[in-house]
């Protein structure tokens, strides 16, 4: 059925354009009306120009060149509507004016006279060339003109979006800059720099990793996409996220890169502010904490030394030093995402036994942990490059998660296993398990396990995120390998140093 | 009796570690700014100085390099105390003996500045 409506369009489209062709169209446009009195303007001067001539030389040329020159002029100037016209106009003109006896209207008898058809031949076969040559020429100019009508339209976009828009040759120098990129660069057009070079000599100082890394992308003809500070004509800098990708002709052969940049100058400033706020609200937040904490533990002791004092009380009191703690975590946590979010998680690594690591932790929490039994199974002793603190901190997050999701009276298994060039250390648990529709989640900033579960779900849904970023930053892997019912093991590995 | 100098511009904390570390035996001596503990430099003579790391008008790096400078100060221990655990690199770096984080545990405390002054 497609086939058949796209064939009668085609077969429409097609005697649309032959009768416009033919110029049969009812509208009376001013260009019509221009087109067909250019005709009758030619026919009357050459008319005129013929009887000028014959008054002023005595002789008497063929009158059928004088009227080919007007059917000449008039198809080119207005196609083959106008020329037709003229054609007709020719012969009209011809038999009242030239053809003997003179001043008679005999057009149709003189149609057996055989240099009047050969007038007529001659004229149609004229007209249709012209007609061919024409369109062809219109249709050139068309493309042409269309071709830079879309330039302009295109520039016009360039030129308006609030964001650096260029194009490199083959050499990587830029063959084309928008208005923005010339606020940036003021003489980008006559320069012959590769424009890697010029953006690295307008981007920060400390973003010069970030050009080299653009520099292999280009080498290997990748799209890439990164986020940079670029000095003004005013000495600061503004940030900007700039993509640039190859482009290829439609032989596939390398034609130079597209680029963008946009402006974020309010994203990255409210990115800062953002961990602005959460640093000093954190460092604000500990302040009292401190003093609480310390007062409760003080009042505390006062309290153990004095018989009177009923040991609930001092339980309160112990009380308020858990969550304090509790609270503080929450907070390192907080701290943590936000130096997460600026790429500036501090790691300090060192090359370290891991199996000192894991004991260390583990018995520190044993300590803590009246709820659950912890057994430590025995590690390998390897060496890696890492960071004690943030290690211990992962190994904390998963035994806590474990102690939280897994039912009193339980165990949980901590060990480790050694692989060709890392070493795994996981913590098993006996709770409900992770179904693996979240195994992938679980490690997601801010998730919760599914609030219709009955569990003694706490927390802000940071600490595996926050491991996940620490275990990455050592090259390692992380997961969670789980039997619904049965516990789940949360694991990670580290690669061993060398 | 041993003294120490305890300097912390927070008022409640410097209060609550001032009552800690008498309750300890200690002779505490306390300033809320570097400035101050300058000025009074020579009347000091202390074992230990308990140092906030973020005062008011000097970061605590800067503030244990001039302490070291001093003759007067040799064989004096400074313990930092600081709220942000990521400066404790950096203290000990300038020279600290030892950094305790906030809010810290009484024992933690009272246990590594007994092991200073022992």
């Amino acid at each position: 059925m497609n086939r058949v409506r796209a064939w009668y369009e085609s077969l429409r489209n097609r005697l649309i354009d032959i009768l416009y062709r033919f110029d049969v169209e009812h509208r009376l446009t001013k260009p019509r009306v221009y087109r067909y009195s250019f005709a009758v303007a030619a026919i009357l001067s050459v008319t005129l120009a013929k009887i000028v001539l014959e008054n002023a030389t005595g002789t008497v040329p063929d009158p059928f060149h004088f009227f080919l020159v007007s059917i000449i002029a008039s198809t080119w100037y207005g196609g083959l509507g106008p020329g037709l016209f003229s054609v007709m106009l020719s012969m009209v003109f011809a038999d009242y004016f030239f053809l003997p006896p003179r001043f008679t209207l005999v057009v149709f008898s003189h149609l057996a006279n055989s240099s009047m058809r050969m007038f007529i031949l001659d004229g149609v076969l004229m007209i249709w060339f012209i007609d061919i040559v024409h369109a062809t020429l219109y249709r050139m100019q068309k493309s042409r003109l269309e071709h830079k009508e879309s330039q302009i339209r295109l520039a016009h976009i360039a030129n308006n979006v609030p964001a650096l828009i260029w194009k490199t040759n083959v050499f990587d120098v830029c063959d084309y800059s928008n208005t923005m990129l010339k606020q940036y660069v003021p003489n980008i057009e006559k320069t012959d720099r590769r424009f890697i070079d010029i953006l690295a000599a307008i981007s920060h100082p400390n973003d010069v990793k970030k050009i080299e890394v653009l520099k292999k992308k280009m080498k290997k003809f990748d799209a890439h996409q990164t986020e940079l500070r670029i000095k003004n004509l005013r000495g600061t800098y503004d940030w900007f996220l700039i993509k640039t990708e190859p482009l290829f002709t439609f032989r596939q052969t390398y034609n130079g890169y597209i680029g963008i940049g946009a402006l974020i100058n309010q994203k990255k400033q409210l990115e800062r502010q953002k961990s602005q706020f959460i640093s000093i609200t954190s460092h604000e937040l500990k302040t009292p904490l401190t003093t609480i904490k310390a007062f409760a533990q003080l009042v505390q002791r006062k309290f153990a030394e004095n018989k009177k004092i009923p040991t609930a009380s001092l339980e309160h009191l112990s009380k308020i030093t858990e969550q304090v703690d509790v609270m503080t975590v929450f907070i390192n946590d907080l701290l943590d995402v936000s130096r997460i979010e600026r790429g500036k998680l501090p790691i300090n690594k060192e090359k370290a036994d891991i199996s000192e690591i894991v004991a260390d932790t583990v018995s520190s929490m044993r300590s803590s942990i009246a709820s659950h039994e912890l057994i430590l199974r025995p590690i390998p002793s390897v060496i890696v490059d890492a960071d004690h603190q943030r290690i211990s901190q992962v190994l904390i997050n998963f035994i806590d998660n474990a102690v939280k999701y897994s039912p009193q009276r339980t165990t949980i298994e901590i060990g480790g296993k050694l692989n060709k060039d890392s070493i795994k250390i996981y913590v098993t648990d006996q709770g409900n398990g992770v179904p693996k529709s979240e195994q992938k989640s679980v490690f997601q900033r801010f998730y919760q396990s599914d609030p219709a579960e009955p569990s003694r779900s706490s927390g802000i849904g940071l600490g595996l995120y926050i491991s996940r970023e620490i275990i990455k930053k050592h090259s390692g892997r992380i997961g969670v390998t789980s039997i619904k019912g049965k516990g789940s093991t949360f694991y990670f590995t580290l690669p061993l140093a060398k | 009796m041993k003294s120490i100098i305890l300097i912390e511009d927070n008022v409640a904390i410097q209060e609550v570690t001032k009552v800690i570390l008498e309750s300890e035996g200690y002779r505490v001596r306390a300033f809320i700014n570097a400035e101050d503990f300058f000025a009074e430099l020579r009347t000091l003579k202390p074992d230990l100085i308990l140092l906030d790391y973020r005062l008011p008008d000097m970061m605590g790096d800067v503030m244990i390099a001039k302490i070291k400078q001093r003759e007067f100060f040799h064989g004096v221990k400074i313990i930092v105390f600081s709220a942000d655990h990521k400066v404790e690199e950096r203290s000990l770096q300038a020279g600290a003996d030892d950094f305790i984080s906030k809010p810290f545990d009484i024992a933690v405390l009272t246990k590594k500045i007994r092991e200073h002054l022992a």
